[in-house]
């Protein structure tokens, strides 16, 4: 009864409040936070609960301390979640599937496949429009980039972008060795082209004359490649 | 007489340098806000029939908000772009339903964009693996940079400092982590180029003569 009750304060109320980072969000972060430690299966402190985050009856839901759910969030079924751990907006957890062994029988009649929770570790950072699927486990530390789709578990501190997530490196792989930084932020400074910074000193609209520079730049460059 | 041609000399001076360029911004930009997500973030849709009005409120409220506004620009219902401050957007451009712009973007002019787009301009720092992410802050911000005439499709996702060039399609739920060149094609998780719009720019023609 108490669940029923708050469930319909969360759904019918708390989950349409604005987002946390407008000023005088703290107050609708408070009051998302009140309900949903009360929802939650496990709850630490300073919990964020963005705004139209959907999570059933969360009652299988364990979050740890300083965590956030991110903004029009959602999540089915058991899930385990760390502390310290970031996600971005419109992110997705599915910890079930849909049974499709069967030829005879329609898709939607087979029911579903047994339930199979997705741990997240402690310090994780999940970048939007990510989709995990059932039975994930992401690992210490690690980062999922934006739009990634995670089929298969993430080891510790490991670094994984794309559909299917692939990982391209490890945050404490340069640690042992010499310093990474260094090379990265060259290689940062190189990705970023003079255009972009023309415009941003500049603050205003690319003119067509820019766009010409541009298009004549990007010329050479197919033709440096016809080379 | 001459208190007239005073009183004349002297207030346009005061009223359009004193307070219409320095406090009448401010003062406009807060109000807007204030009417924008309250108010007319919330009106429907500009597509559905008999809204024009809904897209004509938007339009000017989102005027005063951003720091360069063309004509005929369409911001669409639940997007969502801080105080506007850093948007610069030229003519007959759209902003799409439920997308949301943190920081610094420079929207050409034609541009389309479909829904939920989302424009990222700073990343989290994560170099160091002894404190928690949380802590470490934010990778100072980088401008994203959008050209004419741009089609961008729903659900992509743009990472800090990328520039789009003139003409460039990005397909539907594209993440763009790299600069698109003119006229280009990209699709995918990263996105990319698959072709391009002016046949003279492909490159695979030409390896495939050679």
């Amino acid at each position: 009864m108490k669940r029923l009750v708050l469930c319909t304060l969360y759904y019918g109320f708390a989950r349409w409040l604005p987002v946390s980072h407008v000023p005088g969000g703290a107050a609708f972060k408070w009051i998302r936070y009140q309900i949903c430690r009360r929802l939650f299966a496990e709850c630490g402190k300073n919990v964020n609960v963005e705004s139209g985050a959907a999570f059933h009856s969360g009652r299988h839901i364990s979050i740890g301390d300083h965590s956030g759910i991110g903004k029009n969030a959602l999540i089915e079924g058991p899930v385990k979640i760390g502390c310290n751990v970031m996600m971005g907006p419109n992110v997705t957890i599915w910890t079930r599937n849909h049974a499709f062994d069967r030829l005879d029988v329609p898709m939607c009649e087979q029911g579903f496949l047994g339930d199979q929770p997705v741990e997240i570790g402690d310090d994780v950072w999940i970048g939007s429009h990510v989709i995990i699927l059932p039975g994930v486990k992401l690992g210490k530390g690690c980062i999922i980039g934006a739009g990634a789709v995670v089929p298969k578990s993430i080891p510790e501190y490991g670094v994984a972008v794309g559909n299917p997530a692939k990982i391209v490196k490890y945050r404490n792989a340069g640690k042992t060795e010499t310093k990474k930084t260094e090379p990265e932020s060259a290689a940062r400074e190189r990705r970023q082209p003079p255009y972009s910074g023309v415009i941003s000193q500049q603050g205003r609209v690319p003119t067509d004359k820019d766009m010409n520079e541009q298009s004549e730049l990007s010329k050479k460059k197919q033709e440096e490649i016809r080379r | 007489m001459a208190a007239k041609t005073d009183l004349t000399g002297f207030r346009p001076s005061f009223i359009e340098k004193g307070i219409s360029m320095r406090v009448f911004p401010l003062v406009n930009g807060a109000v807007c806000c204030v009417l924008y997500y309250c108010f007319a973030k919330w009106l429907p849709p500009s597509y559905l029939p008999a809204c024009g009005w809904a897209k004509w409120m938007r339009y000017q409220v989102c005027r005063h908000m951003f720091s360069r506004c063309g004509k005929n620009v369409t911001v669409e219902r639940k997007a969502t772009f801080r105080s506007g401050r850093e948007i610069t957007i030229g003519d007959n451009s759209g902003i799409g339903e439920n997308c949301r712009l943190s920081g610094p973007v420079h929207i050409g002019s034609d541009v389309m964009m479909g829904p939920n787009c989302i424009f990222w301009t700073r990343d989290h720092a994560f170099s160091r693996t002894d404190i928690p992410m949380t802590r470490q802050g934010f990778e100072p911000p980088r401008p994203i940079t959008i050209g004419n005439d741009v089609w961008i499709g729903c659900n992509c996702i743009f990472h800090p400092g990328v520039t789009i060039g003139e003409g460039a399609v990005l397909g539907y739920g594209s993440v763009i982590t790299e600069d698109v060149p003119a006229w280009a094609v990209v699709v995918g998780n990263p996105a990319r180029v698959v072709q391009y719009r002016k046949e003279n720019l492909e490159p695979c023609k030409e390896t495939l003569n050679v």
